[in-house]
């Protein structure tokens, strides 16, 4: 198979590469979202605990 | 299994869990990705009915069945916070749904793209894709829920009843193709004694599958460890655990 094969994927190249693009684009984008909500709440968190400790 | 059980759902065991767990999820599915997306693309041969637009399976189907296994995760993960009154497994759920939403869109986005050539049209208001926008609205419908409460108890409360009651939308998707008649073509893999689906076909389809259910568990790691950090505000084993970070 071609590399121009590939890429026409018979006469619907436009539907399958969209269809894997946009997945890939939801898993690249779940895990992106989930890493920056988990830093920043260990940035909120270790602010709070520094907060604490400075005024106890 | 039940000293483990309660040794889990302590927030800083689960935490530290959590974050070791994840590496080890993380890495297999992103190669387990790459195999089944080669195999899908490259190696099976084409369909006789449907030619090459066929592959979509590889990334439509593993993202319907992992929108469908996330809400039953969510839904059981909420019912047992119910009953027994666990906090961590409330944290289980919500940290479910925005991913499970995500998938949902996935799925009916790629389910209308595979649609327009296959069926000639980008929507129909079928059983199957009707049963899956419900799902997406369920989704929506928790976190938009969740969001309205400041009280994370209450909003624990409430979200779990309608995670637990919009379980019944799951079986509804997976059967509308059996029940009634629909568009969307049947189950191909699920007859197990039979499925009628070529090999070469089936094992880069099989492979994506359990890719995604990795991945969902990798990213559920992260999304679980924030949550938890979100409401154990002033817990003491914060202090050591982050200062270690």
């Amino acid at each position: 198979m071609s590399l121009k094969d590939m890429l026409d994927m018979g006469e619907y190249g436009a539907y399958v590469w969209s269809c894997y693009g946009l997945t890939l684009a939801v898993l690249v984008l779940n895990v992106w979202l989930a890493r920056r909500s988990l830093a920043e709440q260990q940035l909120h968190a270790k602010r709070r605990l520094k907060m604490n400790s400075e005024s106890s | 299994m039940w000293l483990w059980f309660h040794k889990l759902s302590s927030p800083p065991y689960a935490y530290r869990t959590a974050g070791l767990v994840r590496p080890w999820l993380f890495w297999p599915a992103v190669l387990l990705m790459l195999a089944g997306a080669f195999g899908g693309l490259v190696l099976a041969p084409e369909d006789y009915q449907q030619k090459d637009a066929f592959r979509i399976i590889y990334v439509h189907v593993p993202s319907a069945s992992l929108s469908l296994m996330i809400y039953t995760v969510m839904a059981v993960s909420a019912g047992i916070g119910m009953i027994w009154r666990m906090k961590l497994a409330h944290a289980v759920a919500a940290s479910c749904a925005p991913i499970g939403a995500w998938f949902t869109v996935a799925t009916l986005v790629t389910g209308s793209i595979y649609g327009r050539p296959m069926w000639g049209t980008w929507w129909e208001w079928d059983p199957r894709l009707t049963s899956e926008l419900i799902l997406l609205f369920l989704y929506l419908g928790y976190m938009a829920l969740r969001a309205s409460f400041d009280d994370t108890q209450r909003a624990d409360r409430a979200s779990a009843i309608l995670a637990i009651v919009g379980v019944v939308n799951v079986p509804i998707v997976k059967y509308s193709v059996v029940w009634w008649n629909s568009l969307h073509q049947g189950p191909s893999i699920s007859k197990l004694a039979s499925p009628s689906i070529e090999g070469s076909m089936l094992w880069p389809l099989l492979t994506m599958m359990l890719a995604f259910v990795l991945y969902f568990g990798a990213v559920l790691c992260d999304r679980l460890r924030g949550e938890i950090l979100r409401r154990e505000r002033n817990a003491s084993w914060l202090n050591e655990t982050l200062a270690a970070s």
